[in-house]
């Protein structure tokens, strides 16, 4: 009964069939809209538990939404309601005999026009919303905002996961940061030309640092960069330098010849000496008490001067000449060693620094209340300990420390009885242990909580390896190379191993740690430095002296020998323990 | 004879009127004859006697204004006695020769009273009238008048001596009509009317052409597929081995209805349909004739006899476990 003209239920089952296609996509769009918004609330949840699994849960949150998102945008497009499917509806939701459907039958018949006026009749009566009523489900659009309502919170809200995730980024960030300071050295020194050798280092290290996404790992290769590029004998440096700026001021002040260099006066003072214009007499003075100068930190070049200053008394201006040739040769190599120990010492100084940005408290150490940091102390892997500080041997042994900027954790083993609050972890001066004899792995100490006397020396902690995972002195140290610990734990007096964050004090004049005839990783000898303390001293004394060092300069210099020789104070270790 | 559906309404309506004059209440009973009447079909009827069912047919004859014969199936009924017989016959110069004499099945109304009476035999002879509408005799066929419409009776208690319909007899009848013993208000009107002076009739307001274009209109009416599917599933489940069938049709049920009886509900269906003024069948119009036109197609057990099951409770449950169509889905 296909008529040509529109009619009343020909409108109505058109507008039907619009409604019964939003209608689905409602319905269609509300369930999957529970499943995505359930899958998005698990995602989040579980990424806020396990921030590892972050990229696969964010990848499965954008295509559970973009396939629910999608499918129902296809099923809203694809979706055409056959018209006897809408005409039933019609029937059934308006009562009206199944006149809708009857419309549909094709061919005349007398019934023909009762059959289309019947149905415009019913098309009048009713309203197309009385045939297709939007389906909205309350409960399944709660459950959707539920579902992106815990996801929306998590996201606000810090977790496990969140946490690990701020810690990942900002070592990165600080690995990163370290990785481009060190390779900005690095292109700094090579174009200066300083030290080919230090700038190579330095690429390599940079090089390894992109590899490394431990922080302590990199703050264990920074220390080790920091040693390696480290001037071999500090106080040789000094005096070096301090002899050679001294002699360059001193020339700059009362020239010899003229030049801007020691070594350019020393070279027109050969030039021009001539017996008939030189004052042979003054010169050779002046050379001598140039020569009196360097001793100390340039013995090279005072001994050319001292050999000038003798062949002027001799009159053999030929080897006065060579001599003063020498001399300045001399100088020029000292000037370029003590150039090279200066960026040497900036460049160490520099990766020390980044290290210890770098060693912060380890993951998952909680810090018991009452705790105080004390300022200044710093204990490093590949460090020695802070000057008085010494250790027995088999008490605190490398692997089982951990430290971070000024921080020392100390692992102990045992219960810690109650109303203890306060361990304390005495290093009796004088009493150092060479890093090369320290055996590998850390032995547990027999700790006592509580029964440790201040002072008396006893091991207050446990060994922890190098790897961080182990406890209790098990895992195997690298002795004179210990690497930073991760221990785990918080502070719990029942329990049988606690972490807790401890404090050095003090700092006399102890021993440095790892003295004796074993190299340091560096590969420089290292003798206890109470032997070479005076020794060192006298030099820079000396060296002090017959330079034109500034005072403030003079100060430097001298407080730092004055340090080495302080005595040393008691290091103790108090330890706030929770609900003792 | 031009009639648009409503002047075949309204014939219906006004021949169903005339009927009511002489039969008091028995709706259903006249309903369902009259919409076997419009779907060209045959009617059996079941009631004890005294009901009025030869008052009906009568009445009916009358209201039509077609001719009605009525036979009294006894056992020694032969064929011959309803189809008709050549007998010789003696002209007037004396030649003899056979003629043709119809039976009364020769008739537009056909009463076939207790036709459960007659033996197997005789009751086969009706069908080739009733499906065929023609008879053949004496090497012979003969077109039968239309419309045609047999209404056999039975009787549901007196079972001594008779003979079941045979289950092709019984599908050739459209409808089983079940006359209900009339409700005391009905029976005192009766009495009223039946025991006085005068004897309610009914008027001639139909012919036959008039009768065959309601019958040609009714088949007409449109019926939508999705309601011939709910015809032939309705169907379906009248047989014990289909799967959508009800358990008691699995039980009880030995056979289902067939072809003929989804005919039945169709025709039946656009009758009324017709009857109801509607240009088109609604799924109410088939489960509504459902019961009349299934109850006698479904051929059951002794076991639905041991559990006093009848047939009408088993088109229930079939009516049940078939719903109405409706559209169901997302969104929807």
């Amino acid at each position: 009964m296909v008529t040509t003209e529109p009619t009343d239920h020909q409108a109505f089952l058109s507008e039907v069939t619009r409604r019964l296609r939003r209608s689905y996509a409602t319905s269609l769009a509300q369930d999957v809209g529970v499943s995505a918004a359930a899958v998005v609330a698990t995602a989040a949840i579980a990424g806020w538990l396990w921030a590892a699994a972050i990229p696969v849960l964010l990848a499965t949150m954008g295509v559970a939404v973009c396939a629910a998102i999608g499918f129902v945008a296809w099923k809203l497009i694809t979706l055409k309601p056959a018209p006897n499917v809408v005409a039933r509806l019609a029937d059934q939701r308006c009562a009206s005999n199944d006149i809708f459907s009857t419309t549909l039958i094709e061919g005349e018949s007398p019934f023909s026009q009762s059959v289309i006026a019947q149905a415009d009749r019913v098309a009048v009566a009713h309203q197309p919303s009385d045939v297709v009523r939007p389906h909205i489900f309350w409960w399944k659009l709660l459950l959707v905002f539920v579902g992106f309502a815990i996801a929306s919170t998590v996201l606000f809200v810090d977790g496990p996961g969140s946490k690990a995730r701020a810690i990942a980024r900002r070592d990165k960030a600080t690995i990163e940061r370290a990785k481009e300071n060190v390779r900005r050295s690095a292109e700094q020194i090579k174009v200066s030309g300083v030290d080919p050798l230090l700038a190579a280092q330095l690429d390599q290290l940079a090089k390894t640092l992109d590899r490394t996404s431990d922080p302590l790992e990199a703050a264990r290769l920074l220390q080790q960069a920091a040693l390696a590029a480290q001037p071999p004998d500090s106080a040789q440096a000094l005096a070096r330098r301090a002899a050679v700026k001294g002699l360059e001021r001193g020339l700059a002040g009362n020239p010899l010849a003229p030049g801007e260099s020691a070594a350019e006066q020393f070279r027109k003072t050969a030039e021009d000496l001539d017996p008939l214009t030189t004052d042979l007499e003054a010169l050779k003075k002046r050379l001598e008490e140039l020569s009196k100068s360097q001793q100390s930190g340039s013995p090279e070049t005072a001994k050319a001067l001292k050999d000038a200053a003798d062949a002027l008394a001799a009159s053999d201006l030929d080897a006065a000449k060579q001599a003063l040739n020498d001399a300045a040769d001399a100088q020029e190599a000292e000037a370029a060693k003590a150039s090279t120990d200066e960026v040497r010492s900036e460049e160490a100084s520099k990766l020390k620094t980044e290290a210890s940005s770098l060693q912060q408290p380890p993951t998952g150490i909680t810090m018991p209340p009452g705790v105080t940091l004390p300022p200044g102390v710093s204990l490093a892997p590949g460090k020695t300990l802070p000057p008085g500080v010494s250790l027995v041997p088999g008490s605190l042994v490398p692997g089982t420390i951990t430290t971070g900027a000024s921080t020392l954790y100390v692992q102990v083993t045992g219960t810690i009885p109650p109303g203890v609050s306060t361990i304390q972890i005495a290093t009796p001066p004088g009493s150092g242990q060479p890093p090369g004899t320290q055996p590998p792995g850390g032995q547990p100490g027999a700790v006592q909580p509580g029964a440790v006397q201040p002072g008396a020396g006893q091991p207050g902690a446990g060994g922890n390896g190098p790897s961080g995972g182990a406890s209790g002195g098990s895992a195997a140290g690298k002795g004179a190379n210990p690497s930073v610990g991760a221990p785990t734990g918080t502070l719990a007096p029942t329990k049988g191993k606690v972490y807790a964050p401890g404090v050095v004090t003090g700092g006399g004049a102890g021993d440095v740690v790892g003295a004796g005839a074993t190299p340091s990783p560096s590969g420089s000898a290292r003798v206890p430095i109470k032997d070479v303390a005076s020794k060192s001293k006298a030099r820079a004394d000396k060296a002090i002296e017959s330079s034109d060092l500034d005072p403030s300069e003079q100060d430097v210099v001298k407080d730092y020998f004055d340090s080495l020789n302080a005595p040393p104070p008691p290091v103790s270790t108090p330890v706030s323990t929770k609900g003792k | 004879m031009q009639m648009n559906p409503d002047d075949c309404t309204a014939l219906v309506h006004a021949i169903e009127q005339e009927v009511g004059k002489v039969i008091i209440g028995q709706q259903d009973l006249v309903h369902s004859v009259l919409l076997c009447l419009m779907a060209e079909g045959h009617a059996l009827v079941e009631g004890v006697p005294g009901l009025g069912k030869t008052e009906l047919l009568k009445a009916l004859s009358i209201a039509c204004g077609l001719s009605s014969s009525r036979v009294q199936f006894t056992p020694d009924l032969m064929p011959a006695d309803i189809t008709g017989t050549q007998v010789i016959e003696e002209s007037s110069d004396g030649r003899r020769s056979f003629v043709f004499r119809p039976g009364p099945l020769f008739a537009g109304f056909v009463l076939a009273d207790e036709i459960n009476r007659a033996t197997p035999k005789t009751q086969s002879a009706l069908l080739e009238a009733m499906a065929e509408r023609t008879i053949t005799a004496a090497g012979a066929t003969r077109p039968l008048p239309r419309p045609f419409l047999v209404m056999a009776t039975q009787n549901p208690i007196e079972q001594e001596g008779t003979y079941p319909l045979p289950e092709a007899q019984l599908d050739r009848f459209m409808m089983k009509a079940l006359v209900p013993y009339p409700a005391a208000g009905e029976l005192a009107e009766i009495l009223r009317r039946t025991t006085g002076g005068a004897k309610p009739t009914s008027n001639q307001i139909a012919d036959a052409e008039s009768l065959q274009a309601v019958v040609s209109m009714t088949r007409q009416v449109p019926v939508a597929d999705h309601l011939v599917e709910h015809a032939v599933a309705l169907v379906m489940a009248t047989h014990p081995t289909n799967g959508s069938s009800p358990p008691r049709i699995t039980k009880y049920v030995r056979v289902g209805s067939s072809p003929r009886g989804a005919q039945a509900l169709i025709l039946g269906a656009k009758a009324e349909a017709l009857i109801n003024g509607r240009p088109n069948v609604s799924a109410a119009d088939i489960r509504s004739v459902a019961p009349s036109v299934l109850r006698h197609r479904l051929l059951t057990g002794y076991e639905a006899a041991a559990d006093g099951v009848t047939t009408d409770q088993l088109v229930s449950d079939v009516l049940e476990a078939i719903p109405t169509p409706s559209v169901s889905g997302r969104g929807i």
